[in-house]
């Protein structure tokens, strides 16, 4: 379902960044709140479209990519995101399992938009020195406010 | 050739399970799963308590995808006298 957007406006599911500027530009930095169900679910829909590919970090995710963990036998590797339904602007993906080597320590996470594709979104994570060849399983949940 | 049960390493699985609110709102759910030698368990388990909601330790031994023979890191942060060694892969055949 799509929701009417403002004259000039450029559709949130169709380029997100240009969405997101439009609205910078009227309404600078300050919080936006969609006020409808139907445009949160739009726009959880465009994050879940953009969002395709995840990676673990043995740095912090935060504004930039971290340091991707690599190695091992079965090997790290980034992992795409199973995303559900969204609904009222909440969307979460599956349990995205991570090959994690011996000796590796996670510490955050990204979102990219590809498996090589840009850096979107992270951030921290538990901290976890791995003795052996082990698992992260992730499971993110996206609240559109 | 038959192989040597004295290299075999009893690890038991670790499972550590965690729920962290987002600074933007999101959720994430975590779950690290380890496998970690009988020696060096309770000091593991100590310190992953530290930062975990959840830590469960497996009854029966469990090495893992990397099996008996793979490598073991101990890590730094641990208060034990060979932390930050790391113990190679030994040969399974």
């Amino acid at each position: 379902m799509m929701s009417s957007l403002p004259v000039g406006c450029p559709a949130p599911d169709v380029d997100l960044d240009a969405f997101l500027a439009f609205h910078r530009t009227r309404f600078g930095d300050a919080q936006m709140i969609a006020s409808g169900t139907g445009l949160r679910t739009t726009l959880s829909d465009a994050y879940k479209a953009a969002a395709t590919f995840g990676d673990l970090y043995s740095t912090t995710g935060a504004t930039a990519a971290g340091t991707a963990i690599s190695g091992g036998a079965p090997a790290y590797a980034s992992i795409g995101f199973a995303w559900g339904a969204s609904a009222n602007g909440v969307v979460s993906t599956g349990g995205t399992v991570f090959n994690i080597p011996s000796g590796a320590t996670v510490a955050g996470f990204g979102v990219k938009t590809g498996v090589a594709g840009a850096y979107l979104d992270g951030g921290p994570l538990t901290s976890q020195s791995f003795a052996s060849q082990g698992t992260y399983t992730l499971t993110l949940t996206y609240t559109q406010t | 050739m038959a192989k040597d049960d004295s290299t075999k390493i009893d690890k038991r699985k670790v499972t550590m399970r965690s729920v962290r609110l987002l600074p933007d709102g999101s959720t994430a759910t975590e779950e690290a799963t380890d496998y970690v030698r009988p020696d060096h368990l309770d000091v593991y388990v100590a310190d992953a308590q530290t930062r975990w909601q959840l830590v469960q330790v497996s009854d029966e031994p469990d090495a893992g995808p990397g099996g008996y023979d793979g490598a073991t890191s101990v890590p730094r942060e641990l208060d034990l006298p060979d932390a930050g060694v790391v113990y190679p892969a030994t040969a399974s055949a």
